[in-house]
């Protein structure tokens, strides 16, 4: 046969393009849109609850992302306009920015971006490449390395927060280093209902982070302990090593109604992205139900070490986790068995690093682990090819 | 026995399997509502002759000659079908023309000039065949040039042919697919609604060939006037199947899933299953040959496409141009201007439009920019699962995606590329529009030179092994004779001995012996003093020096004359193994075969063959053999031949 284009084709001048030639209306690039939306309700309520120093940290982590992200693609001579039109990198800004501590300084929120963006992302080739989700990475690179800014700078989520945390007060806390316990401390007094029960200042001792590093106000430590929202978790692993994890101790309801909101605002979103099928219900699912099982045996057994299933469910970032963090495809096992078992693997480690973990923050570590899993959940969810294992004579 | 047939009773019963994967492309009406409407007849016919003529096919007709409709143009070889003339006309020429082919590229064709009087030749019915033996039927049907008009252009006599005579002994299920095979296609769908009672007969004539347990007609739940006038007409004698309305379900082995819940592997033929597929279009085609006496000439093309002022279902002769297709439909084209040949998920784009519609095209479609647009930019792969999800082949193609890509051709290999049917579906749920099809196209090709490369390496090694024991043979029947010889000469000597021992022995024969076996012995000596100085030469200068001087004096020692009686064998040199004889690239036998020549190259094989040479070198503890040349005395002996300079260096090292 001969294999060549005809002048007579090459005056028609008819356009080649190889097969299939219709596609699927979802792109990249709305895929990413749509979960950004979809972090906005969660968003709404974060602001709500714990003041606009979150929308600063947010805006912080765009701009350092965004000349990342600029830097990256000149260096690697891409198109600057894909690159940053590709959506990607403000979701991970938002979810650092959900992550971080509201009134952390500005330029630890720099780092943790730049960080999630340069080293944890680009480094392994950009979007699609990265072996770890950016942001969790980020957020642990702080958590790691700075913990005591982490516990101070955190603030409790508390109704109407934002009433107190107005741009400017977070403003001076976040960019000109005031110290961020005076503003707790007024946001505390501004608490609608009674100032919580306990206090526990025998727990101080135990807990390496929470030993002021700069002693401004020492007296304060333990009030400050007692709002630390993150350090809900921190709270209970201090009560933990007490031999108890009786959350009524700590946790009045109106301190327990801001984490049931933001979490069913992270639900909503989730549920929107679920009806537009970029996350599987399967896996979103199986996480949940993996968690409550998890915790519901643990809590059986091991009463003293276990959160009960709800604690669980509701405190640190098991919403945010299930419906935004594990289901990042990149970072994930591919089939669906495989993303099955991985929410399940994820569930089991932040159940498990709850209980027995040093770090209070359990969501973070198990998706970094899940994350290093992933390859190999890969090759262990192998798939059944089309007409593999057929018997000849079925039909006899 | 009991399960199995349970499954033939689910199958008659209308239960319908899952299947998994697929696409539901957005629904192109396409040309549904648009009635069969005969084309007009082009003035010029263009016909491929590639596949109606195989290897030991021949043409009938030369140029100038004149041919009418349904007229034989080829005697086909093997399975193949014959090509009929599409119509009446002059054969302009015979010559290359592109082809419908991605590539452009340009083929065998048959030309005619049409005349515009469309006369045929005289109809051959098959009559009585109801009450006809297949084997009749199928050579009737072949002669007809029935084809798989879905467009894989299986030769349905070799199918139907093929399931009767399976392992399964007879064909169970019979099924008639009536799902488009591809989205926006809508051919099959016209046919079955305007034209299902000859469907019906052609049912019939299949089920007289096969004798099917079940007959089953699959049609997609977005054409219910088709599933209303299969029912009616087919009452009786087939089921009418509703499927949900999915991408690959058109194509044989998920429709198979689909409605008797087996998955036929990609390698075995679905008749080999005792499962049959044909198209209502083959089966429509059937009835024309059978009942109607007509050859395949004409096919019904679904036309679509917005740059083209109407759209519709045509029925054209084979061989009719797309530009004539194109134009009878008022092309308005737009800058490069897209012409799919074959569906928008497995089609191609033509480069050229001046190429013949032939039995496989169901489809020719001109879309516009907004209705198709134009292929982006890919991005990366955001591994977000879609393309698994949809594999109807339950693959996971953006892993073979990225093996392929990085070259890793056997870990792509592993995925299973070999599964792929390049059906399109992951290409078309990418939301990164990443090619997927096109690199397993390319893979595929890959992987079949690859698949090639190693059949004839297997064949290679095969023979090269095959050459290294025939030459074991040879060196062992040659010790075998030497040791006789030997064993010979010894015998011969201890007679001579007592004989010479009578000091006036009268036998002259004896005494000839004695005196060639002193002469070969001191010309043994010679020759191993020789020998030894040649060696020590090649090892060491000052001992050579000194061994001259002993092979001097041999020399002087050594009789003048020639052993007689022996007769110098010659070989034909060192034979080396076909590997290297070929230019081929086995390496061990390479190493084996560099190491062997040498030593051969030193002398032509003699009857007497090797001895172990006690004076010679060691080497690692190895005895080195040498060999005895035969050759007479006055020939120079050739000189040692020289190892190349690399040979020298390995030796060294060993």
């Amino acid at each position: 046969m001969n294999i060549r284009i005809t002048e007579q084709a090459q005056k028609q001048n008819l356009g080649i393009e190889p097969a299939p030639h219709l596609h699927a209306r979802m792109s990249t690039r709305m895929i990413m849109l749509a979960t950004f939306l979809a972090l906005l309700p969660a968003s709404g309520a974060f602001y709500y609850f714990t003041g606009f120093g979150f929308v600063w940290q947010f805006l912080i982590s765009l701009a350092t992302a965004t000349v990342c992200e600029a830097a990256v693609a000149l260096l690697r001579r891409r198109s600057l306009v894909a690159s940053l039109t590709d959506c990607s990198f403000p979701i991970t800004c938002l979810i650092l920015a959900l992550t971080l501590p509201p009134l952390l300084p500005w330029y630890l929120t720099c780092a943790a971006t730049a960080f999630a963006i340069l080293l944890v992302k680009e480094a392994f080739g950009g979007l699609g490449m990265n072996i770890f989700n950016p942001a969790m990475a980020g957020f642990i690179f702080l958590f790691v390395s700075c913990s005591g800014f982490m516990f101070r700078t955190w603030v409790a989520p508390q109704s109407a927060a934002c009433e107190v945390m107005t741009p400017s007060a977070t403003m001076d806390v976040i960019f000109y280093g005031k110290p961020p316990l005076d503003l707790k401390s007024r946001l505390e007094a501004a608490a609608p209902g009674a100032t919580p029960v306990a206090t526990r200042e025998g727990h101080d001792a135990d807990n390496p982070f929470l030993v002021p590093e700069d002693t401004t106000s020492g007296a304060s430590e333990s009030a400050e302990d007692a709002t630390t929202g993150a350090t809900i978790l921190e709270g209970v692993k201090a009560s933990r090593k007490q031999g108890t994890v009786d959350l009524a101790s700590v946790l009045a309801d109106e301190t327990i109604s801001p984490y049931i909101w933001i979490s069913c605002m992270f639900a909503l979103g989730g549920i929107a992205l679920m009806i537009l099928r970029i996350v599987i219900v399967k896996m979103a699912l199986s996480f949940f139900i993996a968690i409550a099982l998890f915790a519901a045996i643990g809590h059986a057994l091991w009463p003293a070490l276990f959160m009960p299933v709800l604690d669980q469910l509701i405190l640190g970032g098991t919403a945010i986790c299930g419906f935004f963090i594990i289901t990042d495809p990149v970072t994930n096992a591919g089939t669906s068995k495989g993303r099955i078992a991985f929410a399940v693997l994820c569930a089991f480690l932040i159940v498990a690093i709850r209980a027995l973990g040093s770090y209070s923050d359990s969501v973070a570590f198990s998706v970094l682990l899940s994350n290093a899993a992933a390859p190999l959940i890969d090759v262990l969810t192998h798939r059944r090819a089309f007409g593999h294992g057929y018997r000849n004579g079925e039909l006899d | 026995m009991q399960s199995k047939s349970r499954r033939l009773f689910r199958i008659a019963h209308g239960k319908l399997w899952k299947f998994f994967g697929g696409v539901r492309p957005d629904a192109m009406r396409g040309a549904r509502d648009d009635a069969i409407e005969q084309l007009r007849i082009p003035s010029l016919i263009t016909l491929p002759t590639g596949r109606y003529m195989g290897k030991d096919g021949q043409l009938l007709v030369n140029a100038g000659d004149y041919v009418k409709r349904g007229q034989p143009l080829t005697i086909p070889g093997g399975r193949l079908v014959p090509l009929h003339a599409s119509t009446s006309g002059t054969v302009l020429s015979i010559g290359d023309q592109v082809l419908p082919h991605p590539s452009g590229c340009t083929g065998q064709c048959v030309t005619i000039k049409t005349d515009g009087l469309d006369a045929a030749v005289a109809p051959k019915p098959f009559r009585d065949w109801g009450s006809a033996a297949p084997g009749p039927l199928l050579a009737h049907i072949r002669e007809m040039g029935v084809e798989g008009m879905g467009g894989a252009l299986y030769q349905t006599a070799a199918k139907l042919s093929s399931a009767l005579d399976g392992p399964l002994n007879g064909c169970k299920v019979f099924i008639v697919n009536g799902c488009e095979c591809e989205p926006g296609l809508s051919c099959d769908d016209r046919l079955m609604r305007e034209r299902a009672d000859q469907i019906a007969t052609g049912i019939r004539i299949i089920q007289r060939i096969l004798n099917p347990k079940v007959t089953i007609i699959a049609i997609e739940d977005d054409k219910p006037e088709a599933i209303k006038a299969m029912t009616a007409a087919t009452a009786g004698i087939a089921f009418v199947r509703t499927l949900p309305a999915r991408y690959p379900s058109g194509e044989a082995r998920p429709l198979i899933r689909i409605v008797t819940g087996i998955e036929v592997p990609y390698n075995v033929h679905t008749s080999e299953c005792g499962v049959v597929v044909d198209n209502v279009g083959t089966v429509y085609a059937v009835k024309r040959a059978v009942v109607d006496g007509e050859a395949v000439t004409s096919r019904i093309v679904t036309v679509v496409g917005s740059s083209m002022k109407r759209h519709g279902n045509a029925e054209v002769r084979l061989g009719t141009s797309v530009r004539f297709i194109l134009n009878s439909f008022h092309l308005h084209p737009e800058f490069r201007q897209r012409v799919i040949m074959g569906g928008p998920m497995m089609g191609f784009t033509l480069p050229s439009i001046d190429v013949p519609v032939t039995k496989g095209t169901a489809c020719v479609m001109a879309p516009g920019t907004a209705e198709v647009p134009l292929s982006e930019a890919p991005l990366h792969c955001i591994r977000c699962g879609r393309c698994a999800r949809a594999c109807p082949s339950r693959l996971v193609p953006y892993q073979m995606y990225a093996f392929s890509k990085a070259g890793d051709h056997a870990h792509a290999a592993k995925c299973g590329i070999s599964d792929c049917t390049l059906c399109g579906c992951c290409s078309f749920e990418c939301p990164s529009r990443i090619p997927l099809t096109l690199q397993f196209r390319r893979e595929k090709a890959v992987q079949q030179i690859l698949f090639r490369t190693e059949q004839r390496n297997t064949r290679a090694r095969e023979v090269a092994a095959e050459h290294e024991k025939r030459e074991a043979e040879r060196k062992a029947r040659i010790a075998a004779k030497r040791a006789a010889a030997l064993a010979r000469i010894k015998a011969g000597g201890g007679k001579a001995a007592p004989a010479g021992a009578a000091e006036d022995a009268a036998d002259n024969g004896k005494a000839d012996l004695e005196f060639r076996r002193q002469a070969a012995l001191r010309a043994r000596a010679a020759r191993k003093a020789q020998m030894e100085a040649a060696s020590a030469k090649a090892a060491n200068e000052e001992a050579a020096k000194k061994e001259q001087a002993q092979e001097a004096a041999a020399q002087a020692a050594a009789p003048e004359e020639k052993a007689p009686g022996q007769t110098v064998q010659k070989s034909r040199g060192p034979a080396l193994p076909y590997s290297l004889r070929r230019g081929g690239r086995l390496k061990s036998a390479e190493k084996v075969e560099l190491w062997q020549a040498p030593e051969e190259h030193e002398r032509d094989l003699s009857l007497v063959g090797e001895v172990p040479d006690e004076n010679a070198p060691r080497d690692e503890g190895r005895v080195i053999t040498r060999k005895l040349p035969v050759e007479t005395f006055e020939q120079p002996r050739p000189e040692e031949h020289p190892l190349p300079q690399s040979l020298k260096k390995l030796r060294s090292r060993r």
